[in-house]
């Protein structure tokens, strides 16, 4: 008689592996990365060439350093580096990319486990990192390349090494402006500017159009959960209005923060980790509100004038509390919980008089 | 429906068996869709079995 292998379920598996869901942020985060090379030069690009190549070195070293198994080929040493490039100014030397992909990595990724046990969003903390360590490179934003002018897409290479070159010109961001002097944040900016991005800022962050491509592809290959970014994007709108509402530009402040600054590239790429965000509605709800309303906090109250990457450090932190709020387990009865709390009462009543027949013992 | 398997894949691997009892394990009939699904293909289904042999050990609190 032959013999039957008897093995548990499930007895198929789904096509969805870690490394293709890791393959569709790739490719969503192209849109982006083309973006700051046609508007900053090939210097961006190059920053995130260093970046993803040393976090999947770190990643690398670190898993034979500790004798596990070699884990990156899932992918996601990659996502996280080009992530974290895209985070910084398109000006910064080279070692910035460098350290702060290791940090990413090495001490917000491998140390607390690998994949799916970061307590936060690596590239968002290593980015928090690096602007502690290096303010002043990390506030300095430039132009776009502006190709008439005789300058070519290589000619923010000379920012490599040195930052105090004068041939960048300083812009403000709008963000920037709106931390300042206050008064109107998008003079001589036109919509359309900051929804294409010609304007100042990181080099993934300016192209609204680029990032909403791409989040726009997350969501139909069903790789985020859109709730987050609606909810998170949503929520910094009502803040905004809510919080500018007495100044004269209401409509250029919440323009001027949804298209410029972290937020659209924060809201889909990074507060969407799955490690890192809740899964029930509640508590994607509270997240979601609660990311605008830290991020409009920072922003207004704080010192930098960006409010996104701490408002996603924070709500990951307290995402562990979030998830305690569970749905109701199918054929769980509704009943059930009166009867708690109807058992707790009378636990509590029970107690108190008990306390006060001892009490009145003592006498 | 409803239950969470990645929550006690996590409870399960800490050890922790107090916080899974509070998951409605036993309603879990083993179908393995929750593996099925994981992009990680997590032994999720051993998991949920390990957790109902420990609640039941317990004697079913």
């Amino acid at each position: 008689m032959s013999k039957y292998i008897v093995s548990s379920s499930p007895h198929i598996s789904s096509k969805s592996t870690t490394q293709k869901l890791m393959l569709d942020v790739i490719i969503a985060l192209s849109p982006a990365t083309i973006a700051s090379v046609l508007l900053y030069g090939f210097y961006p690009l190059f920053l995130m060439v260093l970046s993803v190549g040393t976090a999947v070195f770190c990643e690398w070293a670190f898993n034979l350093a500790l004798k596990k198994q070699n884990s990156t080929r899932d992918l996601s040493a990659i996502v996280t580096g080009m992530i974290f490039a895209l985070c910084l100014p398109p000006v910064v030397p080279f070692y910035v990319a460098i350290v702060g992909a290791a940090f990413a990595i090495i001490i917000v990724k491998m140390l607390f486990g690998g994949i799916g046990r970061n307590f936060a969003n690596p590239a968002a903390t290593a980015r928090i990192f690096v602007m502690l360590c290096w303010a002043g490179v990390m506030t300095k934003f430039v132009a776009p390349i502006d190709l008439s002018n005789g300058a070519n897409l290589f000619s923010y290479f000379t920012h490599a090494v040195n930052i105090n070159l004068p041939d960048a010109i300083t812009t403000a961001t709008p963000l920037a402006v709106i931390k300042g002097a206050g008064g109107n944040p998008v003079e001589g900016l036109s919509a359309l500017d900051m929804f294409l991005g010609r304007i100042g800022g990181s080099a993934g962050e300016v192209s609204a159009l680029a990032v909403l491509i791409g989040g726009l592809y997350l969501t139909i290959r069903r790789v985020i959960d859109v709730r987050i970014p609606v909810i998170y994007i949503g929520a910094t709108v009502v803040f905004t209005a809510i919080f500018y509402a007495n100044t004269g530009y209401v409509g250029e402040y919440v323009w001027s923060g949804l298209l410029s600054g972290g937020l659209l590239f924060g809201a889909f790429f990074m507060a969407t980790d799955y490690a890192t965000s809740p899964k029930s509605t509640v508590a994607v709800v509270i997240y979601g509100v609660l990311l605008g309303f830290i991020t409009v906090i920072i922003r207004k109250f704080g010192s930098y004038p960006e409010g996104v990457s701490f408002a996603i450090l924070l709500m990951n932190i307290v995402t562990p509390l979030l998830e305690k709020i569970r749905p109701r387990v199918f054929g769980q009865p509704k009943k059930d919980f009166v009867l708690i709390i109807k058992n707790k009462r009378a636990e509590r009543e029970a107690k108190k008089a008990l306390k006060s027949a001892e009490g009145g013992a003592n006498d | 429906m409803n239950l969470l398997p990645k929550d006690v894949d996590r409870y399960i691997l800490s050890g922790d068996y107090d916080e899974v009892a509070k998951l409605g394990v036993m309603n879990c009939i083993e179908c393995g869709v929750c593996s099925y699904t994981c992009p990680a293909k997590r032994p999720l289904v051993q998991s949920m079995r390990l957790a109902k042999k420990e609640i039941r050990a317990r004697g079913n609190k």
